[in-house]
C-alpha cells in the first residue's frame, strides 16, 4: 500500500444539497477533510449552482467566500441563460479561476458546436479549462420527483471535437464511457472520482493510458478516502499512480 | 482482518476457473483482504438455467474445500426453478458440501409467496441468505426486491438470517425498514462511494448490524473499502464492521446443531 502524499483533486463542491445532509461540505471542513487525505490543492464549485435558477449568485458567494489559495474557485456557468458571459466576465477578472464548469442535464440544453463557439472563443483567450459536469448522482438514487438524466458522452465528444485546441476536463465519467471519451480527442482529460472496475488505475492503463487521467474526489458528494484509495492501493509504480494524482494536471495548469 | 461479504467472480461460462480465483486472491491480497464470500457474476440472460445451477455448485463447492476459511461460497439460487430441484442442491453442496450460503438477486421479489417454501428450509438448517435490495429512481428490474420486501420477508422467517445488500442502494429510507427486523443486517457494498449513508446506517442499526462488502468483479475493492475509514467510528466498531460481523453471519447450521 502506497501513502501518496500529494494530490490536486480537479473536482470538489461546497454548499447545501437538498437531497441527503453533506457533512463535509462547508469549506473549512473540506477543506480539513481533504488536507488530511494529502490533497494540497483543490477546484471547488458551488452547489447550489446546480438547482439555484441563475447560478451567478452561488458563484459570486463561492468568489467571496474563498481566502486562501488551497481552494480555486470555479464558477458553474449555465449557458441556457443570457446573462452568461457576464459569468465568465466574473470568471476571468478573478485570477484565481482556472476553470469554469458546464453542468448541462441540470441545466437543461444540450452541448454543440454552435453552443459552445462563443464561450471556447472566450476561455481559448483567457487560457480557461472547460470542465463538464456528466452526472452528480447515479440516476438509480435520485429523488423520486427530480429524475435528471445523465449527459450523453457520444454528443459530448461531437461538440468538443470542433475545438482541439481548448483544454476540456469531464468530470465523473464511468468505466464503460471511458473509451468514447479517449478513443478519438487529445484534448479531453477525464476524472477518476466515478471510474469504477477492480484496479482502477492499472485497469485504465492497460486499456488505454493514464496521460489524461486527473485525480478528482466530487467530495462532498463522495467520501474522498474511496478515490484516495484508488490511487494508494494500485499495484502500479509509483511513478505511474503520481501522474493521476497530480502530475499530468500540473502539465495541464502549467500549459495555459 | 478484513472480510469482504459482497464479492462476485465470474463462474458460469468461465473455462479457467482457477485463474478467475487466483486473480480473484491476488485482488484481495492487494487490498489486505483476508476472507471473503465468493459468488458466481449473474449471467447475461439474468436467469440461471438448471445447467448453470448445477455447475456453478459443483464449482463453488470445490472453491470452499480448496479454499477452506478464507473464501465463503454463496450457491446462487434462482428461485423461479422447481423447489425440488433447489432443494437437491442445498442438501448436497451447503448442508453436506462446503458451500456456506445462499445469494438471491432479481429472479422473485422478496415478497412472492413462490419464495416461500425455499426461505423456510434455509430457515430451518440456518442457512445464511445474501439478498440483492436496491431502491431504485430508474432502472429497476422488473421483480426487483427493495428493502420494504426484505423486511415482509423477514417477519414471515424471523430466523432466517437476511443480510440485505447494497447500502447505498438501500440509502436512508431502507435503513429504516429493516430497523426493527433483528434477523437483517445489511452490507456496505455497491454504488459509487457516496458520503452519509454508512454513519447514518451505524447510527440507527447500531455496528453489530453493518457488514463490509465491496461487490467486487463490478466494483474496485480499494474504493468500496474506502467507506469504511471515512467515518469516525471506535477502533472495536470498525473491527466489527470489517470482520467480527461477516465471521458471525457466514456460518451455517450452528442453531439447528446446537438444537441437536
Amino acid at each position: 500500500m502506497y501513502n501518496i502524499n500529494k494530490i490536486i483533486d480537479f473536482s470538489t463542491w461546497t454548499g447545501n444539497w437538498p437531497f441527503i445532509h453533506l457533512k463535509n461540505s462547508g469549506l473549512d471542513d473540506l477543506k480539513k477533510k481533504l488536507k488530511s487525505q494529502n490533497v494540497i490543492k483543490a477546484f471547488v464549485s458551488p452547489i447550489e449552482s446546480i438547482l439555484e435558477r441563475d447560478p451567478m449568485r452561488a458563484d459570486k458567494q463561492l468568489l467571496q467566500d474563498i481566502k486562501d489559495d488551497f481552494f480555486s474557485p470555479v464558477p458553474v456557468v449555465d449557458l441556457s441563460y443570457a446573462n452568461w458571459e457576464k459569468v465568465v466576465e466574473l470568471a476571468i477578472q478573478d485570477k484565481r479561476v482556472k476553470m469554469i464548469k458546464l453542468i448541462p442535464n441540470y441545466h437543461i440544453y444540450e452541448l454543440s458546436e454552435e453552443k459552445l463557439e462563443k464561450l471556447v472563443n472566450l476561455t481559448m483567450y483567457n487560457k480557461l479549462i472547460i470542465a463538464i459536469q456528466m452526472r452528480i448522482e447515479d440516476t438509480r438514487g435520485q429523488y423520486p420527483l427530480m429524475k435528471i438524466p445523465d449527459v450523453d458522452m457520444l454528443s459530448t465528444i461531437r461538440a468538443l471535437s470542433n475545438f482541439p485546441q481548448q483544454a476540456f476536463i469531464l468530470n465523473n465519467v464511468y468505466w464503460g464511457e471511458v473509451a468514447p471519451a479517449l478513443h478519438s480527442t487529445s484534448n479531453v482529460y477525464i476524472d477518476i472520482s466515478s471510474v469504477e472496475c477492480p484496479n482502477v488505475l492499472h485497469t485504465i492503463r492497460d486499456a488505454y493510458s493514464l496521460d489524461k487521467i486527473l485525480f478528482s474526489s466530487h467530495s462532498a458528494f463522495y467520501y474522498p478516502e474511496g478515490n484516495v484509495f484508488k490511487l494508494n492501493y494500485s499495484d502500479l509504480d509509483v511513478s505511474e499512480i503520481e501522474k493521476v494524482a497530480y502530475r499530468n494536471g500540473e502539465i495541464l495548469l502549467n500549459s495555459l | 482482518m478484513i472480510f469482504d461479504s459482497h464479492l462476485h467472480v465470474t463462474l458460469v461460462g468461465e473455462k479457467n476457473t482457477e485463474g478467475a480465483v487466483q486473480k480473484l486472491l491476488d485482488s484481495m491480497k492487494l487490498v489486505g483482504v483476508e476472507r471473503s464470500c465468493v459468488m458466481p457474476e449473474p449471467v447475461s440472460s439474468l436467469y440461471f438455467s438448471k445447467d448453470d445451477m448445477t455447475g456453478q455448485a459443483a464449482i463453488l463447492d470445490d472453491i470452499g474445500q480448496k479454499h477452506k476459511d478464507i473464501l465463503y461460497p454463496l450457491l446462487w439460487i434462482n428461485p423461479t426453478l422447481p423447489f425440488d430441484f433447489t432443494k437437491e442442491l442445498i442438501d448436497r453442496y451447503i448442508i453436506n458440501g462446503n458451500i456456506i450460503g445462499v445469494k438471491l438477486w432479481i429472479e422473485i421479489n422478496a415478497r412472492n409467496k413462490r419464495l416461500e417454501p425455499l426461505a423456510e428450509y434455509l430457515e430451518k438448517h440456518d442457512i445464511p441468505v445474501l439478498f440483492h435490495s436496491w431502491y431504485k429512481t430508474v432502472s429497476k428490474y422488473g421483480a426487483e426486491s427493495d428493502p420494504s420486501d426484505i423486511a415482509v420477508l423477514s417477519r414471515k422467517f424471523p430466523k432466517l438470517r437476511i443480510l440485505m445488500a447494497h447500502l447505498t442502494g438501500c440509502r436512508l429510507r431502507g435503513v429504516q425498514d429493516i430497523k426493527d427486523c433483528p434477523n437483517v443486517w445489511i452490507d456496505t457494498s455497491g454504488g459509487q462511494p457516496e458520503d452519509g449513508y454508512l454513519e447514518y446506517a451505524i447510527a440507527e442499526l447500531g455496528p453489530n448490524r453493518v457488514l463490509f462488502g465491496s461487490d467486487y468483479g463490478g466494483r474496485d475493492i480499494a474504493t468500496q473499502l474506502g467507506r469504511i475509514f471515512s467515518v469516525d467510528m471506535s477502533d472495536e466498531d470498525r473491527e466489527k464492521i470489517l470482520s467480527l460481523n461477516a465471521l458471525e453471519f457466514y456460518r451455517k447450521g450452528e442453531r439447528v446443531n446446537r438444537h441437536v
